[in-house]
């Protein structure tokens, strides 16, 4: 016997609670959350950094205290959940295939499914770095869980590899429990984290190789030396200039990547560009009443973004369900060109008024954005770490021509 | 995000500042000039709970050069669970008129150790 629920969340981190918490809030009761870790939450008990919440909620929060307070909700409002608990499948049919110790096999059949399984670190398997393959390679999200949570250090002598959000907080964090940072290694000629992280290797005197690549792991039980070379304009290594550092532990931060492998069973439509579900301004995926919000999508920079697409997406499926919310009538796809990497929702009506959030691959000052032929955006600086805002006023919808495929280009 | 601010110094005192977009700006440029304090937070140990580690924060940001002091410092203390998100684990900590407070829940293990 399958049992009938309105809406299934698959994912308890920032995106699925705020989800699951304003869908209950909005009238639909039988909310579950699928979480597959042994506590709610996502990433974000072992963050435990600060600055999270300073747009949400206007404080400086860490990680644990931004999401206890959705935690704390779902627990007010008795929405239900399970944890250490797998999603295996989800049909186009929404039916959910879900195991765990207790239960066993768990066949549901739910109106509606959310996904907000965040993203997954890319791992050393994906960068193919000559040499040995010792013990002391982590992903920098294992090394903080290890830190925080579990309580052993990964190791004394530390490499950072990639100079995005994560690899600069744990170099701070490696540098308060006592080991050594020797530096961190960026392949691209500009650091990938947001300017408030860079103040950290200031404060530390920790160097930053600036076009550099790792380019060979030494040691054979535990990891001796990695040697990096500085690259040229195409990326490939220069000949003779390359040092090799001596370190024990080698901690990757090289980019995020959704994760979707339900949504590809559930038939979704994947962007490639963002390596997440094509969703319209409902959020709405390629499926009928299946949903995405947070990571799933594209990775943000910042967890209160998260939050509000969550809530947005909480919102809307209340809305469906509740009959209120019809499928698009008019469809206008979205392409990112040139400078422009990504936008998302992929595709609106043109009928209402938005935010869409894009990337650049780039860092540009002074940048024209161009939407269609009539409608220019301005930005004064854009870099890659930090998600562009750009608002679909009225106004500019006016201005919008009514062909089914717009451009949103930025010149190289 | 953010802005990037210049400020200039004449004897210790900040006499212009360029760039800031708000008075948050101005504020934060003369503390960071004058005396640096940074957002304060580690894990310390945790006997009898659930996960081994509770993360911890300070109240208010502390002068930057007692980070690694703090840090020390905090290496020596265990706690035991259960722990309330909030409840305070140092008071005061060397001096410094600022409290070290729990950032998460740590409920007891079921299991006796």
């Amino acid at each position: 016997m399958k049992r009938r629920v309105n809406l299934v969340v698959i994912g308890g981190g920032a995106a699925g609670l705020s989800a699951a918490v304003t869908a209950k809030e909005n009238g639909i009761d039988s909310v579950l959350i699928l979480e597959r870790n042994e506590e709610l939450g996502g990433i974000l008990p072992q963050c435990i950094h600060t600055g999270f919440g300073l747009h949400y909620f206007n404080e400086n929060l860490t990680g644990p205290e931004y999401i206890s307070r959705f935690v704390k909700k779902v627990y007010d409002l008795g929405i239900e959940y399970k944890l250490e608990t797998m999603v295996l499948n989800l049909s186009p049919k929404k039916e959910i295939l879900a195991v765990n110790q207790s239960e066993g096999l768990i066949k549901l059949q739910s109106d509606t499914a959310i996904l907000a399984m965040g993203c997954r670190e890319r791992s050393s398997g994906a960068l193919r770095i000559p040499g040995e393959r010792p013990a002391g390679i982590f992903t920098a999200g294992t090394a903080q869980r290890l830190m925080d949570i579990e309580g052993c250090i990964p190791g004394r002598r530390v490499l950072i590899l990639g100079s995005g959000d994560i690899g600069l907080i744990m170099a701070r964090r490696f540098v308060m429990e006592g080991a050594e940072v020797k530096g961190v290694v960026e392949i691209m000629p500009y650091p990938g984290g947001l300017d408030r992280n860079l103040q950290l290797l200031r404060d530390f005197d920790i160097p930053l190789y600036l076009r550099y690549a790792a380019t060979f792991i030494h040691g054979r039980d535990r990891l001796k030396a990695v040697t990096i070379s500085k690259v040229d304009g195409n990326g490939k290594p220069v000949r003779g200039e390359d040092e090799t550092i001596e370190c024990d532990t080698l901690i990757l931060s090289v980019g995020l990547i959704p994760e979707n492998e339900i949504s590809k069973k559930a038939g979704v439509k994947i962007d490639p560009k963002t390596g997440g579900p094509i969703v319209d301004e409902n959020m709405e995926t390629s499926v009928e009443n299946i949903f995405a919000c947070g990571n799933s999508v594209h990775v943000h920079d910042l967890v209160d973004h998260v939050t509000k697409e969550g809530e947005i997406v909480g919102k809307n499926v209340a809305e469906r369900i509740m009959g209120n919310l019809p499928k698009l009538r008019k469809r206008i796809y979205l392409k990112a060109e040139g400078n422009m990497r990504y936008v998302v929702p992929q595709i609106i009506s043109g009928e209402r008024s938005l935010t869409l959030y894009s990337r650049v691959r780039r860092p540009a000052f002074d940048a024209e954005i161009r939407i269609g032929r009539n409608i220019t955006v301005h930005k004064r600086v854009v870099k890659p770490p930090e998600l562009i805002p750009i608002e679909f006023t009225a106004e500019r919808l006016e201005d919008l021509e009514k062909e089914e495929e717009i451009t949103i280009d930025m010149g190289e | 995000m953010g802005c990037t601010i210049n400020a200039w110094l004449r004897n210790g005192e900040v006499v212009k500042i360029e760039g800031a977009k708000c008075g948050r700006g101005k504020d934060y440029s003369i503390q960071e000039v004058k005396s640096p304090v940074r957002d304060f937070f580690t894990t310390v140990r945790v006997k009898g709970g659930k996960i081994p580690m509770l993360s911890v924060r300070s109240t208010r940001p502390i002068p930057k050069n007692m980070l690694i002091p703090c840090a020390l410092e905090l290496a020596k203390v265990v706690v035991s669970a259960p722990i309330k998100l909030g409840e305070p684990v140092v008071k005061n900590i060397l001096n410094l008129g600022i409290d070290i407070i729990a950032t998460k829940n740590i409920e007891e293990s079921r299991k006796s150790f």
